[in-house]
């Protein structure tokens, strides 16, 4: 199988080609009738376009190599996903403890009308997701 | 909790940060600027041959390819496709390592807390406090989860940096490499371009207007390829200096040998370079 730099190589050397025959129209525009102009153009830029089948060949070919890097790159942004969703918790935690001491004065007070509120808001705390 | 459990916390307080995390923040940011810069290219694969090979509606004497071949097309969008994996990849991974370190990441407001306890008498006087009494507590809370907060995400920042090195090293490589096959690519565009130029200037049923109405044509799409040449080439240049700075950062990291101000003023400078690079990008990619 065809390597990266071989697909390159063999692409900049298509592309070579396809300049030696622009230059080769340019020095010689004047002695050239439209016929040979077109025969050359046409030789040219099937060159240039068959080089550029080959660089994007090329580049496909870097995913091989890259594999397991790719992997090890979004395991990395996994684990920052859950550091940065683990602080959020300690916020959680504490808007909790805020609810807790909420229901303690209601409990204390004897208030038991505002009880089923003051659980409300404790469960909307508990069961919201980080960073909500 | 004892004097024993409390004196670790109170240390972490006045500790110096082996990480600045702003800096890290402040780097991540502008190496997103340039990873980012790469999927707004105004130019792929896929795109130079819907233009370039595919006929347009001007003089296309030499029709090579009449109508879009479907082959040709799942290539080069493969190609766009592993160009942005790449890419995507490293923003993904520096985005993460930006908002870690974000201040606002895991910032805790204990103020609504301190609030109901200082509101509710009762709740005081079961505790035997006072109000004074809980805004202290409420601004001890807030040193020690700054203090414990930072000093996790400089240990988790440390940590990615170290264990993902040879992976971005890696990915930057063929991310850099894949640019390159770009690069070829417009210097083949540019060259179908000039073999197309040739054979309108040559063709004697064009006239002379029209002729030169090409000419100028040829001469705009010419710069603009050129142009787009020196963008990728910034962002190269981008990708090497976000390479180095990671990895410099991981070794220096690894040996323990640097003090947080050496980690700060290299951020800072690395941070800098990629700024400039950046609005390089931005002045070459209109």
């Amino acid at each position: 199988m065809a390597t990266n730099l071989d697909l390159t190589q063999l692409g900049l050397a298509y592309q070579s080609a396809g300049k030696a025959i622009n230059d080769r129209i340019s020095d010689d525009f004047n002695d050239l009738d439209f016929h040979q102009v077109q025969e050359l153009s046409n030789k040219a830029q099937d060159l240039f376009i068959k080089s550029k089948s080959l660089f994007a060949l090329a580049t496909i070919s870097l995913q091989d190599d890259a594999k397991a890097s790719l992997q090890s790159l979004s395991d990395a942004s996994d684990k920052l996903n859950k550091a940065i969703a683990k602080l959020a918790r300690i916020q959680k935690i504490v808007n909790i403890a805020t609810d807790l001491v909420s229901i303690a004065g209601d409990v204390l007070s004897a208030d038991f009308k505002e009880i089923p509120g003051s659980v409300k808001s404790l469960l909307a705390d508990i069961s919201a997701k980080p960073g909500e | 909790m004892n004097r024993k459990q409390l004196l670790p916390l109170l240390l972490l307080l006045y500790l110096p940060a082996c990480v600045s995390l702003d800096q890290v923040r402040t780097f991540s940011k502008n190496a997103c600027g340039i990873l980012s810069s790469i999927n707004d290219l105004d130019y792929s694969f896929k795109a130079s041959y819907i233009k370039y090979t595919l006929p347009g509606k001007d003089f296309d004497l030499s029709l090579k390819e009449p109508t879009p071949d479907t082959a040709a097309l799942r290539l080069f969008g493969q190609a766009d496709a592993t160009i942005a994996m790449f890419s995507n990849a490293l923003l993904a991974y520096f985005s993460g390592l930006g908002q870690l370190a974000d201040p606002s990441t895991g910032s805790t407001d204990y103020s609504k807390l301190g609030d109901a306890i200082k509101g509710n008498e009762k709740v005081l006087n079961k505790l035997h406090i006072t109000g004074d009494q809980v805004e202290a507590g409420v601004s001890l809370a807030h040193k020690i989860t700054d203090a414990l907060t930072r000093h996790y995400k400089e240990e988790k920042i440390k940590e990615v940096i170290l264990e993902d090195t040879a992976a971005v090293r890696k990915v930057v490589e063929a991310l850099s490499a894949g640019l390159s096959e770009l690069q070829n690519n417009i210097v083949s565009d540019q060259g179908q371009l000039k073999a197309k130029y040739f054979l309108v200037t040559a063709d004697p049923d064009i006239d002379k207007g029209a002729r030169i109405l090409f000419a100028r044509e040829y001469q705009k799409e010419v710069t603009e390829l050129e142009e787009k040449k020196h963008a990728i080439a910034a962002q190269k240049r981008g990708l090497e200096v976000l390479y180095r700075g990671h990895q410099d950062i991981a070794d220096r990291l690894r040996d323990n040998k640097l003090s947080a101000g050496q980690i700060l003023s290299l951020l800072e400078q690395y941070s800098a370079d990629l700024q400039t690079i950046y609005n390089d990008i931005k002045k070459l990619a209109k």
